[in-house]
Order: structure tokens, then sequence, then C-alpha cells
């Protein structure tokens, strides 16, 4: 059960061509630079464009085939907007009661449970008019639930909201996917909000699929954008493994192998958590520390060079370091790399001078 | 007041009531097709529309007087249809009506649609929302005061036809004989005081509706004119 895509558009210059399966769970993110087609790909899933040759199957349904097009009312989505496209002759709670009157499932959350995730309860008898960016942003996510759909998009929802508004709306967010059983097509431009929801990335450029797997792997792999964007890193999961109260820290199993020690975590060891390690915060070193107030420190392959970063413009390039499913990425000149003698293949050590935890939901594999 | 002259009223009013249901029902549909299609031959038709705001109603009734007489295609079909004549009857007023309001009706309601936003139509289907469903929930409601602007004026503007129905309609009380026909002979036969008594009433009766549409309108989108030209675009 997924999203089968196969979907050719030519608009002017602009071609979409994408041929793709989505997976029927988690937060699937489809990124790339503006004017890359996420846009138009979401639109023609949900059946607002159509691409005349295409192919959009949802869970054995067919949504366009060659000679049949299913009506985006019948496609059972919930779709947010960028601009969340509030019905401004409707109250908030009219806003909901427009989506609950048209359930496409009749099982889901009620109500009084989605405005609670959201937030939303104190704003019910607002006009829509009297909101903030940030809470129509959320109403809008509440109504689209509302709706009971069997597939959520969201086209960057967070767009035009000021950095604090962001981070609680990406708390709000990340904190969705217990709740919801649903897969959910989030599409964005920020590596930062992807980093925090994506479970899966789909990269595309110029209407053209580059990439896509999951978040662990992509974010690491130098071929791509992702890890040469600003404040590029590595997103590993982990596991809990326990607390050390003297010192308030906790230890966290990356795998067999490699433990990580960070601030004290109110988690219950075994939990799986999401961890984002910054390129820049880690440096390498040819043996073990012996002397280092640096606590993490893992030994490690090097598994890539960035073989074509110019020297002249960039003293600085990045290198890809395998754990052993995971990686690293570290940010590091190109003077250390010719002094230390760098090479593909080579047993080094990691020092990684922070660690964050971007959340305590995990991956869904 | 004589009967003819409350006989005037009535149909006058009856006239306008039925020419504005008429004029929505056709206006409606037209107009949603002329905002949203893209056909290379649209400037005529919207041109088509607006002619009666420009013609003197003296040439559309002309036309219509030969397209309603006895031996025409279409006075035989609707004798065939109906089994009535139609030339100076109730029916050739209200279809006359019909054709010189239409831009009054159309217009408004054309430049409403084009500037509802497509996404709130969006979000509605992705809401689960069909066609007619959009319409009632979404469309009417948004475009409420393009809705109320042009039925007042498609009324107002049919209570104060004079040119097109003295032309076809004839001067028959209670049938065809309007208000302002009746106005009209009125002062032909001298009757000063009758004449004051339609005349004065129609003005108040003008007032009274366009203030109300202002009341509950704001002020946007009354001004036919201004309307007219963003219409036509």
């Amino acid at each position: 059960m997924s999203l089968l895509l196969s979907l050719h558009l030519q608009r002017g210059e602009f071609c979409l061509d994408i041929d793709t399966a989505i997976p029927s769970t988690g937060i699937t993110a489809i990124c790339g630079p503006s004017g890359s087609g996420k846009t138009s790909l979401l639109r023609c899933i949900a059946g607002l464009d159509t691409a005349p040759s295409g192919m959009v199957q949802f869970a054995g349904q067919d949504w366009q085939t060659e000679r049949s097009i299913l009506k985006t009312e019948q496609r059972g989505i919930g779709l947010v907007f960028q601009d969340a496209q509030l019905f401004p002759h409707l109250s908030v709670m009219g806003n909901l009661d427009y989506a609950r009157k048209r359930q496409f499932k009749k099982e889901g959350p009620s109500n009084e449970e989605v405005c609670d995730w959201l937030q939303i309860t104190p704003l019910l008898n607002r006009r829509v008019d009297k909101l903030s960016g940030g809470e129509r942003k959320r109403v809008a996510i509440a109504r689209a639930l509302l709706r009971h759909p069997q597939l959520l998009l969201m086209d960057e929802p967070l767009s035009g909201l000021h950095d604090s508004a962001r981070e609680h709306m990406l708390d709000v967010l990340q904190g969705l996917p217990k709740h919801l059983d649903i897969p959910v097509l989030y599409v964005s431009h920020s590596f930062h909000e992807i980093s925090r929801l994506a479970d899966h990335v789909i990269l595309i450029e110029k209407g053209q699929l580059i990439a896509e797997g999951d978040l662990i792997s992509l974010s690491t792999r130098l071929d791509l954008p992702l890890s040469h964007q600003q404040g590029a890193g590595a997103v590993l999961s982990a596991q809990l493994c326990d607390h050390d109260l003297d010192y308030g820290l906790s230890t966290l199993d990356v795998d067999a192998d490699h433990q990580l020690t960070v601030n004290y975590l109110s988690a219950e060891p075994g939990q799986a958590l999401r961890l984002f390690v910054a390129a820049r915060d880690v440096s390498i070193s040819l043996d073990a520390p012996q002397h280092s107030s640096i606590m993490n420190i893992l030994p490690c392959t090097i598994d890539t060079i960035e073989s074509h970063s110019a020297r002249s413009t960039n003293a600085q390039l990045t290198i890809r370091l395998r754990l052993n499913e995971q990686f690293l990425l570290a940010r590091i000149t190109h003077k250390s790399c010719d002094r230390l003698q760098l090479r593909e293949g080579q047993q080094v050590f990691a020092q990684i001078k922070t660690v964050a935890l971007i959340n305590e939901y995990g991956l869904a594999q | 007041m004589s009967q003819n002259d409350w006989l005037a009223i009535v149909l006058t009013l009856k006239l306008a009531g039925l020419s504005t249901l008429i004029l929505l029902a056709i206006g409606t549909p037209l107009a949603w097709w002329l905002a949203n299609t893209r056909i290379r031959f649209k400037p005529i038709l919207e041109a088509t529309i607006a002619l009666p705001l420009v013609l003197p109603p003296t040439v559309l009734g002309f036309y219509l007087l030969i397209a309603f007489a006895p031996n025409s295609a279409i006075a035989q079909l609707w004798q065939y249809l109906t089994g009535d004549t139609l030339a100076f009857s109730f029916s050739a007023l209200v279809i006359a009506s019909v054709i010189y309001s239409l831009p009054f009706v159309v217009q408004p309601l054309q430049s409403g649609f084009q500037q509802l936003p497509k996404p709130f139509l969006e979000t509605a289907a992705s809401l689960g929302s069909g066609p007619i469903d959009r319409f009632f929930s979404v469309i009417l409601p948004l475009c409420r005061s393009n809705f109320l602007v042009a039925s007042t004026l498609g009324f107002a503007h049919t209570v104060g036809e004079f040119g097109v129905v003295l032309m076809i309609g004839g001067n028959i009380p209670g049938q065809t004989q309007v208000i302002s026909i009746a106005l009209y002979e009125r002062v032909e036969s001298l009757q000063y005081d009758t004449a004051h008594w339609l005349a004065g009433g129609l003005i108040l009766f003008s007032l009274l509706v366009l203030s109300l549409v202002y009341l509950f309108n704001g002020y946007r989108g009354l001004t036919a004119p201004s309307n007219n030209g963003e219409a036509s675009k």
C-alpha cells in the first residue's frame, strides 16, 4: 500500500518528470529549490493539476490513469496550502465544521483531540481574520485532519512564519505522527524542517527526481545538495542506553560499536531517538585523543571526501564518515585534509562537539 | 390613482421579479463560464451581452418587435409550444427584459467570480466538496455582495425600462402597461396629479432599494459602470 506516481508535465520551459513510489507510512518530504516543481508535483497528486500523460495510484486505487481521472474531492486527501486558505466567511469553528461534515473516513480523531494536538481550542470562536500567521496555519492543519483523510499533503506549511512561530509549529508537527497512521507528504525547501520531520526524502531539481531514500542516508550523501546546505549535518537514529545521574548525562547507542554521551534526556532506556550532528561540529583526528575535553570521540572510516570543492573560493570541504550503518559529516579545511593526508577507506576518529536531539520518535522504517 | 395605475404597479413588480429570477438562473452560469473560459471570441461575447448598455432601447425594441411578429419563426414556435401569441403579451415583455437587463446581472457576477481566489475552491474540493456543494458553500457566500448587486440592478433596471416596452409591449392595462408607460400616457393626456404619484413613487422606491443595498453592501462594487469596466477587461 503506497502512492505510485508516474507524472510527465510540460509547461513552457519547465518539465516535470517523476516516477516514484512513496511509502505508506511516516512523513515523506519532497525537497528541492524553489521552482523545482515540488508544488506542481503535489498539485498533480491532489488532482488540482493534471499531467496529460501520467499515472497516480494510491493504495491500489486509481487516481489517474490514461483514461480516467478521479476528482480532487473524491481522493480523500487532506491538503494544507502555503497560506492556510481559511474560508473568510466562516469562523474557526465553521472552518473545522466544513471538513467534519465532509469526512472521508468514518473513524479518525475527534474534534477535541485535533484541537488539543494543534493547540487551537481557545481560538474556536474567533473570526479567521483575527488570527496570527501561526494560528491560521494550525487551524488549516486541524481542518485537513478533521476531514479524516487517507493521505495528508502539506505545501510549505511553515513558510512566512517568523522563527519562534516556526519552531513552535515544528514542535506541534513533530508530535503528529504518533497520533496519525496515514502517510504525509511534506513539501519544503528547508533542510532544518526536513531533518526534524521527515522519515523519507524525495529530492527534486528542475522537475527531475535526483534521489530518494531515508533521511539518514540522504542527509550525508556528498553528491546531493542536502550535505552542502548552510548548517548541513548528519541525522542519526539512536536508542537511549542509560542515564548517569551523578553527572546529569545520558548515554545513547548509535549502533553496537558506537555510543554517544549527551546532556540528560528525560526518556526511558530503549527509547528510539533522532539526533542531529552538524558537520561543522565534527573534527577528525588520526588517533584517539587521550587528553581532550570532548566526550564523544567515535572510531570511524572515511567513506567519501568531497572532490569538487574549489580551494580558491572555499577553504573548507566536507567528509563523510561511516559508523556501522550510519554516517557522520565533518567539515574541515583543505589545509587540514592535506596535512593529515586523509584518504577514503582510512580509519580515523571523529570528535563531536555537540549532539542535538531532534525528537523522541525515532524514524519510521 | 385609478385601478389601471394600481394594475401597472403590480404588473411592473411582477415583471421585474420574474425577470430577476430568470436573469439569476441564466446569468450565474453564464457569468461563471465567462469568468473562467479562455476561448478566443470571449470579447465578442462580452460585447454582445453589454450591447444594451450602449444602444438606445428602441434599437433592441425594433428587432424584438420583428422577432416577435406573428409570422416570425420565434413567434410561431412560441405559439406551437404554448398556444399563445407572443406579440404584445406579458411573456414578450419578460423575454425582452431578460435580454435588456442581462449585462446588469452578468457583469457584477462575472467580476465577483473573477476576483474569487481559486485556492478557496481548491481547498473546498480537497475537503470533499463537489461542484454544486462548492457553489452553495463557498462561491455564494463569498460573492454574496455581487449577487445582491446583480439582483438589485437587474430588478431596478427592469422597473425603469421604457423604450423596449414601448416598442414591443404596447399599452394594454393589466397585461403590458407597466409604470413607465402608464406615466407617459398620463402625461400625454395631461393627468399631472396621477403622473406625480407614479413618478414620485418610482423615485422613492428606487432610492429606498439602492439605499438598502448600499447599507448592506458597504459600498463595494455597486457602481455598475466601474464594475463593467473591470469585467470587460
